[in-house]
């Protein structure tokens, strides 16, 4: 168990000279002994991937240089040796999957190709490559492996190219695979099966597994040992269990307290009245259609129905492909509507024009996940949290006033305002996403998984701000995620949609606790990190 | 149906529409000139009176109502009658048959040509950029992209042709020479050189600085990475990953260009006396000959049509996305 393959000596690796610091990586030492996986967690900046590229030599050659430090594996030192040997290891000895599934494999080569090209450039004879990648395929549970083979990677879903990812690293049966994140871009239940695959040929094969993530959840389910980094260095290592449970380290324990568990005590019953009521929504995704077929139909939103009364968040939970978001983009009409009412103060502004929709935006407003894309680069954030107002014909002095009282209450300075988004970090940038929503004073505010691009520990925050705005300005919130543990923490009711229905609704701690439905249960039971004893069970075991 | 099959037909229901689309506004844009055709010939004559004129318009069906000169002139183009050049004295078919092939030859040779150079040195700038041959393409492609083509033309005459005496200057073939078989191949091949390069270079200029941007897109991407940690040798990455997804966007805009070179070539034509339709335009501009100029907006906008249609096929081979999402 204790036979090291590969192990990182004082790895140190230079940031351009611009960079907020000086090393992505330094000092770092680890080992991954055989047969084992080794989870390397950190928040986003910690170096764990810079760390994993250093060790596949794939370092972007002009922004990172490594400064010093060993890489051994198999008697050689890995940074000594010439792009050419690198080459013959990599895809043969060291294999590496990524996190974006979607964008990891070419758009215009058939599978069976790209899963072969590894075979080839390690001199397999090629009468035989057709045979290994079905059995592959096969391998890595992908249905009908023999048509797989011959079908381009849009045909597939996220998970299924996960499992081409892994099928092409496996292909020469690696002695160390590299995962960077694999099941981050993935839904839960996809997540689930993905770690599992991942484990199951593991133990296989006897492989040594580096697994990065910034989830201890997932930590939990599949790590024998953890390597804990922040700045660029190592600061705690260990045996998962004992990170887990009795963590030495102050980082350590401050990240795991930030994991978002679920919540015990229930929420209190809204007796207010509803800010908005939804009925019957329908919407239906129409594409394609020419002189020779027809147009292809999606019902997106299949008669949803539920109100969200004033002070109260309602969340709305589900997997990619759900609907969740389309009902956010429904409500705000930035998507046209099929059918169904949307009742605003008691009036139905689903098919709202002009000064009607006008005044329902001022009142109704959204953050959205994305805190890079969603601010205007070339507009002084000052200039970008005014504008809605001023739209509204709110007086400049006014706006200005309300903006900075805004910045500051959401734990931004005053003097801000004159500086561009790219100044700000990510939590930075959704705090005044959040601000930007306020400004209008909006009786209702739709967050579109507005945490889930934030690091856990700015998650946290994050989650707490938006608890508080909640209760001090009476807002009606509808907070869609994929996450059912942010759910449980800012959520008092949720519903849990399936392909455009609802098919579970109810007080948030009842849901997660007792589920009725069949569906729910498979939610929560592929949330990473569920049997972690030290975190509170959302189930009465 | 099979899918390819389906989107030819497609393509071709909506080329229909078009192309009467494009009939209909060349018929009118000629009727907006003032003077009609019989004003054109008595001037021609020298001079005629009313009843002359009269008499010339109902002869050739001019004093009827527009619509019924329309539908008789598209009821000709439908069987194949373009109408009769009275300058040149022959069908105006017969007139663009006969150099619709030289400037075909001429506009895909150029474009071949703008085509196959673009990638190469697009590519070759991408992979070495920031280095000395990455700068001198990407200063030469400027030149090219800059400089106005007759002038191109004009030089490369003075300079292969009149001082270097290693081209012949105008024309397709040496008049009088009579070759045959291989020896007059090579006599024509001689004679395009130059207005193919001239014609080709701009575009040229366009496909290399489109290609070194797309490809240093393609070069970030995750799929190249993955492609890297396979332990592919650089050739094949640059060969089969990035190179083979940076053309998608060049082949969209060659799509495009390759109906506007058809254009372009009126220009060319001129300056090396190349028998092409765009030297039978200019000459039918200049003589106000309105039947040959109607027949050849009528074959230059079909062409442009087919080369739409081409392009959207050949996407559909390269992108596999393009032929599932319809």
């Amino acid at each position: 168990m204790t036979e090291p393959v590969l192990t990182v000596e004082n790895l140190t690796v230079r940031l351009p000279m611009d960079a907020d610091r000086k090393h992505a990586v330094s000092d770092v030492s680890m080992v991954l002994n055989k047969g084992e996986i080794l989870c390397v967690v950190g928040e986003s900046g910690s170096g764990k991937s810079v760390t994993a590229a250093a060790v596949m030599g794939l370092l972007p050659l002009e922004s990172l240089k490594v400064d010093g430090g060993h890489i051994h594996y198999g008697g050689q030192d890995l940074l000594t040796l010439s792009e050419t040997q690198m080459r013959r290891l990599r895809g043969k000895k060291i294999a590496m999957i990524f996190q974006e599934p979607m964008t990891s494999l070419n758009p215009v080569m058939r599978i069976g190709h790209q899963i072969a090209e590894v075979m080839e450039a390690h001199g397999q004879p090629r009468s035989e490559h057709r045979r290994r990648v079905v059995e592959l395929l096969s391998d890595v549970g992908l249905p009908e492996p023999d048509k797989m083979v011959d079908r381009y990677p849009f045909r597939l879903s996220g998970g299924q190219r996960q499992r081409v990812m892994i099928a092409m690293a496996l292909a020469l049966e690696p002695d160390i695979l590299i995962a960077d994140e694999p099941t981050t871009a993935l839904d839960v239940t996809t997540q689930a099966q993905i770690l599992r695959l991942i484990r199951d040929l593991q133990r296989e094969r006897g492989m040594a597994v580096m697994f990065i993530t910034h989830d201890f959840g997932v930590v939990a389910d599949i790590a024998d040992r953890v390597a804990v980094m922040r700045y660029g260095e190592v600061v705690e290592t260990g045996l998962a269990r004992d990170v887990l449970n009795a963590p030495q380290h102050r980082y350590t324990r401050k990240l795991i307290d930030a994991v978002p568990g679920f919540r015990d005590e229930a929420s209190a019953r809204s007796d207010e009245s509803p800010v908005l009521e939804v009925r019957n929504l329908r919407k239906i995704y129409r594409t394609g259609g020419g002189f020779f077929q027809p147009a292809s139909e999606l019902v997106a939103v299949d008669d949803v129905s539920f109100a969200i009364a004033r002070g109260e968040t309602l969340g709305l939970v589900g997997e990619s492909g759900s609907g969740k978001s389309t009902i956010g983009q429904c409500i705000m009409r930035i998507s046209s509507i099929d059918g169904g009412e949307l009742l605003f103060g008691g009036n139905d502004i689903a098919h709202a024009q002009g000064k009607e929709l006008k005044a329902y935006r001022s009142k109704a407003q959204m953050i959205f996940q994305d805190p890079f894309a969603s601010l205007n680069p070339r507009h002084r954030i000052g200039k970008s949290i005014m504008m809605g107002p001023l739209a509204n014909g709110v007086p400049r002095l006014e706006a200005r006033q309300r903006m900075e009282t805004l910045l500051e209450r959401v734990g931004l300075e005053r003097n801000s305002a004159d500086r561009f988004p790219h100044e700000f970090s990510g939590g930075q940038r959704q705090r005044i996403g959040i601000a930007r929503a306020l400004a209008v004073q909006p009786d209702l505010l739709v967050a579109d998984e507005a945490v889930s691009a934030l690091d856990v520990s700015v998650q946290a925050q994050v989650l707490e701000l938006l608890r508080d705005l909640r209760d001090e300005f009476r807002l009606a919130m509808l907070f869609i995620t994929h996450d059912l543990r942010v759910a449980s923490q800012v959520c008092d009711r949720v519903i849990v949609l399936h392909r455009g229905q609802i098919v579970e609704e109810g007080e948030v701690t009842r849901v997660f606790s007792a589920p009725e439905d069949a569906y729910t249960r498979s939610l929560l039971d592929a949330v990473p990190g569920r049997t972690w004893h030290n975190r509170p069970e959302p189930e009465s075991a | 149906m099979n899918p390819t099959l389906r989107a030819i037909l497609s393509r071709a229901a909506k080329a229909v529409g078009v192309i009467l689309a494009i009939v209909l506004l060349n018929f009118m844009l000629i009727r907006l000139a003032p003077g009609d055709a019989a004003a054109v010939m008595a001037g021609q004559a020298g001079a005629a009176d009313e009843m002359f004129m009269e008499q010339l318009r109902a002869q050739f069906g001019l004093d009827r109502p527009l619509y019924v000169q329309f539908f008789t002139y598209l009821g000709g183009i439908l069987q194949g009658d373009l109408g009769f050049s009275y300058r040149q004295g022959t069908e105006v078919s017969v007139l663009i048959a006969e150099r619709l092939p030289a400037t075909l030859l001429l506009t895909v040779s150029a474009f071949g040509f703008a085509l196959f150079f673009g990638i190469i040195l697009g590519a070759i700038a991408a992979m070495n950029v920031g280095r000395a041959l990455d700068f001198v393409i990407s200063v030469l492609s400027l030149l090219f992209y800059a400089t106005p083509l007759f002038w191109f033309g004009l030089m490369s005459i003075l300079l292969f042709s009149v001082w270097l005496g290693w081209l012949p200057a105008t024309g397709m073939m040496t008049i009088g020479a009579g070759y045959t078989g291989w020896d007059h191949v090579v006599d024509v091949a001689r004679h395009l050189v130059l207005p193919a390069v001239t014609l080709g270079l701009f575009y040229m200029a366009v496909y290399t600085r489109m290609t070194r941007a797309s490809m240093l897109e393609v070069r970030d991407m995750d799929f190249v990475r993955t492609a890297r940690a396979k332990g592919l040798a650089r050739g094949v990455i640059v060969r089969r990953h990035i190179l083979r997804n940076a053309i998608l966007p060049i082949i969209t805009l060659a799509g495009i260009q390759a109906g506007q070179l058809v254009g372009g070539a009126v220009l060319t034509e001129t300056v090396f006396g190349w028998p092409g339709i765009g030297r039978l335009a200019f000459d039918a501009l200049v003589q106000r000959d309105y039947q040959v100029l109607l027949g050849v907006f009528l074959v230059t906008s079909v062409m442009v049509v087919v080369f739409n249609i081409i392009t959207d096929l050949v996407y559909r081979m390269v992108d596999p996305r393009i032929g599932a999402l319809e």
